[in-house]
Protein backbone atom coordinates (compact mmCIF):
# COMPACT_ATOMS: atom_id res chain seq x y z
CA UNK A 1 0.00 0.00 0.00
CA UNK A 2 1.26 3.52 -0.87
CA UNK A 3 0.98 5.95 2.29
CA UNK A 4 0.72 9.25 1.71
CA UNK A 5 1.05 12.48 4.27
CA UNK A 6 -1.41 15.39 3.25
CA UNK A 7 -2.04 18.27 4.60
CA UNK A 8 -6.22 19.95 4.69
CA UNK A 9 -6.49 21.34 0.93
CA UNK A 10 -3.53 19.23 -0.80
CA UNK A 11 -4.65 16.52 -3.52
CA UNK A 12 -3.54 13.32 -4.26
CA UNK A 13 -4.19 12.00 -8.19
CA UNK A 14 -4.59 8.60 -9.40
CA UNK A 15 -3.87 8.55 -12.73
CA UNK A 16 -4.81 11.56 -15.23
CA UNK A 17 -9.07 11.49 -14.11
CA UNK A 18 -9.42 11.01 -10.37
CA UNK A 19 -8.47 13.80 -7.81
CA UNK A 20 -8.65 13.14 -4.13
CA UNK A 21 -8.43 16.36 -2.23
CA UNK A 22 -8.47 16.63 1.65
CA UNK A 23 -11.43 18.95 2.95
CA UNK A 24 -11.28 19.04 6.64
CA UNK A 25 -10.28 17.16 9.45
CA UNK A 26 -12.03 17.08 12.72
CA UNK A 27 -11.11 14.90 14.90
CA UNK A 28 -11.02 11.51 13.82
CA UNK A 29 -12.90 12.02 11.16
CA UNK A 30 -11.34 12.91 7.38
CA UNK A 31 -13.53 14.90 4.85
CA UNK A 32 -12.67 13.69 1.50
CA UNK A 33 -13.77 15.34 -2.12
CA UNK A 34 -13.36 12.92 -5.13
CA UNK A 35 -13.58 13.84 -8.72
CA UNK A 36 -13.42 10.87 -10.87
CA UNK A 37 -15.24 10.49 -14.46
CA UNK A 38 -18.73 9.62 -14.28
CA UNK A 39 -18.15 5.76 -15.08
CA UNK A 40 -16.07 5.66 -11.89
CA UNK A 41 -18.38 4.54 -9.11
CA UNK A 42 -17.27 5.85 -5.65
CA UNK A 43 -19.14 4.48 -2.33
CA UNK A 44 -18.42 3.70 1.21
CA UNK A 45 -16.61 0.88 1.44
CA UNK A 46 -19.11 -0.27 4.22
CA UNK A 47 -21.89 -0.40 1.81
CA UNK A 48 -20.36 -2.63 -0.24
CA UNK A 49 -18.96 -5.25 1.85
CA UNK A 50 -22.81 -5.07 3.84
CA UNK A 51 -24.16 -5.67 0.23
CA UNK A 52 -21.68 -8.42 -0.79
CA UNK A 53 -22.18 -10.22 3.12
CA UNK A 54 -26.26 -9.66 2.35
CA UNK A 55 -25.74 -11.34 -0.72
CA UNK A 56 -23.92 -14.68 0.48
CA UNK A 57 -26.46 -14.90 3.10
CA UNK A 58 -29.40 -14.84 1.22
CA UNK A 59 -27.88 -17.26 -1.28
CA UNK A 60 -26.29 -19.67 1.33
CA UNK A 61 -29.72 -19.49 3.16
CA UNK A 62 -32.46 -20.15 -0.28
CA UNK A 63 -34.55 -22.71 1.12
CA UNK A 64 -35.40 -25.92 -1.12
CA UNK A 65 -39.19 -24.16 -1.97
CA UNK A 66 -41.04 -21.01 -0.85
CA UNK A 67 -43.86 -23.22 0.44
CA UNK A 68 -42.72 -22.62 3.64
CA UNK A 69 -42.08 -18.66 2.92
CA UNK A 70 -45.63 -18.03 1.08
CA UNK A 71 -47.45 -19.77 4.37
CA UNK A 72 -46.04 -17.38 6.89
CA UNK A 73 -46.55 -14.59 4.90
CA UNK A 74 -49.85 -15.80 4.20
CA UNK A 75 -50.60 -16.40 7.69
CA UNK A 76 -49.19 -12.60 8.95
CA UNK A 77 -51.46 -11.07 6.08
CA UNK A 78 -54.30 -13.00 7.65
CA UNK A 79 -53.28 -11.95 11.00
CA UNK A 80 -53.57 -8.11 10.05
CA UNK A 81 -56.81 -7.67 8.12
CA UNK A 82 -58.58 -9.35 10.90
CA UNK A 83 -56.87 -6.56 13.09
CA UNK A 84 -58.36 -3.83 10.82
CA UNK B 1 -32.80 -24.00 -24.19
CA UNK B 2 -32.10 -26.31 -21.14
CA UNK B 3 -30.77 -25.39 -17.90
CA UNK B 4 -29.61 -27.44 -15.14
CA UNK B 5 -30.55 -26.00 -11.54
CA UNK B 6 -30.80 -27.24 -7.89
CA UNK B 7 -34.27 -26.88 -7.34
CA UNK B 8 -36.25 -27.12 -10.46
CA UNK B 9 -33.76 -30.25 -12.15
CA UNK B 10 -33.73 -29.64 -15.47
CA UNK B 11 -35.87 -26.81 -17.52
CA UNK B 12 -36.42 -25.61 -20.60
CA UNK B 13 -35.92 -21.72 -20.94
CA UNK B 14 -36.53 -19.28 -23.77
CA UNK B 15 -33.25 -17.63 -24.74
CA UNK B 16 -35.36 -13.90 -23.91
CA UNK B 17 -35.86 -15.15 -20.45
CA UNK B 18 -32.25 -14.51 -19.52
CA UNK B 19 -30.96 -11.20 -18.05
CA UNK B 20 -27.57 -10.22 -18.82
CA UNK B 21 -25.55 -8.64 -15.54
CA UNK B 22 -22.32 -7.55 -17.01
CA UNK B 23 -20.76 -6.93 -13.68
CA UNK B 24 -22.45 -9.90 -11.68
CA UNK B 25 -24.12 -9.20 -8.73
CA UNK B 26 -21.56 -8.22 -5.56
CA UNK B 27 -19.76 -11.31 -3.89
CA UNK B 28 -20.85 -13.22 -7.10
CA UNK B 29 -19.14 -11.26 -9.81
CA UNK B 30 -18.60 -14.23 -12.39
CA UNK B 31 -22.22 -15.49 -12.34
CA UNK B 32 -23.66 -12.84 -15.15
CA UNK B 33 -26.91 -15.13 -16.29
CA UNK B 34 -29.95 -14.87 -15.01
CA UNK B 35 -33.86 -15.13 -14.99
CA UNK B 36 -36.53 -15.11 -12.88
CA UNK B 37 -38.72 -17.77 -12.26
CA UNK B 38 -42.77 -17.34 -10.58
CA UNK B 39 -43.56 -20.58 -8.91
CA UNK B 40 -46.47 -19.21 -7.75
CA UNK B 41 -48.21 -16.15 -8.82
CA UNK B 42 -50.29 -15.32 -6.31
CA UNK B 43 -47.21 -14.88 -3.82
CA UNK B 44 -44.69 -12.10 -4.07
CA UNK B 45 -41.64 -14.66 -3.77
CA UNK B 46 -39.81 -14.90 -6.93
CA UNK B 47 -36.74 -17.07 -7.64
CA UNK B 48 -33.35 -15.50 -8.79
CA UNK B 49 -31.59 -17.89 -10.47
CA UNK B 50 -28.40 -18.44 -12.36
CA UNK B 51 -28.48 -19.73 -15.35
CA UNK B 52 -25.09 -21.01 -15.42
CA UNK B 53 -24.54 -22.35 -11.76
CA UNK B 54 -27.60 -24.96 -10.80
CA UNK B 55 -27.26 -24.29 -7.29
CA UNK B 56 -26.79 -20.43 -6.89
CA UNK B 57 -30.74 -18.73 -6.32
CA UNK B 58 -32.16 -15.87 -4.16
CA UNK B 59 -35.56 -15.49 -3.37
CA UNK B 60 -36.75 -11.75 -4.62
CA UNK B 61 -39.59 -9.69 -4.36
CA UNK B 62 -40.95 -7.02 -5.39
CA UNK B 63 -39.87 -4.16 -2.79
CA UNK B 64 -43.35 -2.27 -3.13
CA UNK B 65 -44.95 -5.43 -2.29
CA UNK B 66 -43.51 -4.70 1.49
CA UNK B 67 -42.39 -0.82 1.38
CA UNK B 68 -45.18 1.14 -0.70
CA UNK B 69 -43.30 4.24 -0.64
CA UNK B 70 -39.75 2.37 -1.77
CA UNK B 71 -37.88 4.37 -4.20
CA UNK B 72 -34.68 4.34 -5.59
CA UNK B 73 -32.85 6.68 -8.22
CA UNK B 74 -30.87 5.04 -11.22
CA UNK B 75 -27.61 7.30 -11.34
CA UNK B 76 -27.05 8.73 -15.31
CA UNK B 77 -23.95 5.92 -15.66
CA UNK B 78 -26.32 3.21 -14.49
CA UNK B 79 -28.97 3.82 -16.92
CA UNK B 80 -26.48 4.63 -19.36
CA UNK B 81 -25.22 0.87 -19.13
CA UNK B 82 -28.84 -0.72 -18.54
CA UNK B 83 -29.64 1.26 -22.03
CA UNK B 84 -32.95 2.26 -19.70
CA UNK B 85 -34.50 5.84 -21.67
CA UNK B 86 -38.08 5.17 -19.93
CA UNK B 87 -37.76 4.64 -16.22
CA UNK B 88 -41.61 3.25 -16.28
CA UNK B 89 -40.06 0.43 -18.46
CA UNK B 90 -37.31 -1.00 -15.70
CA UNK B 91 -38.45 -4.02 -12.95
CA UNK B 92 -36.76 -3.92 -9.58
CA UNK B 93 -36.52 -6.94 -7.25
CA UNK B 94 -35.14 -6.73 -4.10
CA UNK B 95 -33.16 -9.99 -2.63
CA UNK B 96 -34.64 -11.68 0.30
CA UNK B 97 -32.56 -12.95 3.34
CA UNK B 98 -34.40 -16.40 5.39
CA UNK B 99 -32.60 -16.93 8.14
CA UNK B 100 -33.05 -19.83 10.49
CA UNK B 101 -36.67 -18.18 11.59
CA UNK B 102 -38.56 -17.28 8.42
CA UNK B 103 -40.85 -15.14 10.31
CA UNK B 104 -37.42 -12.71 10.67
CA UNK B 105 -36.86 -12.67 6.75
CA UNK B 106 -35.64 -9.25 5.78
CA UNK B 107 -34.95 -7.48 2.02
CA UNK B 108 -32.31 -5.63 1.34
CA UNK B 109 -33.50 -2.75 0.28
CA UNK B 110 -29.82 -0.71 0.01
CA UNK B 111 -28.76 -2.92 -3.15
CA UNK B 112 -31.84 -3.79 -5.51
CA UNK B 113 -31.96 -5.51 -8.99
CA UNK B 114 -32.78 -3.35 -11.65
CA UNK B 115 -33.98 -4.88 -14.58
CA UNK B 116 -34.55 -3.69 -18.61
CA UNK B 117 -36.57 -6.13 -19.33
CA UNK B 118 -36.60 -5.13 -22.94
CA UNK B 119 -32.69 -5.03 -23.38
CA UNK B 120 -32.64 -8.01 -20.88
CA UNK B 121 -29.52 -5.64 -19.02
CA UNK B 122 -30.03 -5.72 -15.54
CA UNK B 123 -27.55 -4.47 -12.73
CA UNK B 124 -27.39 -4.46 -8.63
CA UNK B 125 -27.22 -0.80 -7.92
CA UNK B 126 -25.90 0.12 -4.75
CA UNK B 127 -28.54 3.30 -3.31
CA UNK B 128 -26.59 6.31 -1.87
CA UNK B 129 -29.79 7.13 0.54
CA UNK B 130 -29.02 6.57 3.63
CA UNK B 131 -32.45 6.00 5.11
CA UNK B 132 -32.71 2.12 3.84
CA UNK B 133 -31.51 -0.90 5.18
CA UNK B 134 -29.94 -3.55 3.97
CA UNK B 135 -31.76 -6.38 6.19
CA UNK B 136 -35.47 -4.71 6.45
CA UNK B 137 -37.96 -6.91 7.81
CA UNK B 138 -40.34 -7.63 6.10
CA UNK B 139 -43.43 -9.83 7.81
CA UNK B 140 -44.12 -6.56 9.89
CA UNK B 141 -46.77 -7.90 12.40
CA UNK B 142 -44.74 -11.38 12.77
CA UNK B 143 -43.66 -10.09 15.98
CA UNK B 144 -45.27 -11.63 18.85
CA UNK B 145 -48.23 -13.24 17.14
CA UNK B 146 -46.85 -16.20 15.23
CA UNK B 147 -44.42 -19.27 16.94
CA UNK B 148 -42.32 -20.90 14.11
CA UNK B 149 -42.99 -24.75 14.00
CA UNK B 150 -40.75 -26.40 11.99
Amino acid sequence: MLVFTRKIGETVAIGNEIKVKILEIRGNQVRLGIEAPKEITIHREEVFLKIQKENKFAANNAPKSLDQIISFWKKVNLNDEKEK
Amino acid sequence: MKIATLRFNEIEIAEDEIFYFEEGILGFNNQKRYLIIDTNKESPFKWFQSVDDPSLAFVVTDPLTFKSDYKIEISEEDAKELKIYDSKKTKVYVIVSIPENPLEMTANLVGPLVFNPEAKLAKQIVLLNDSYDTKYKILKSSGNKLTCVY
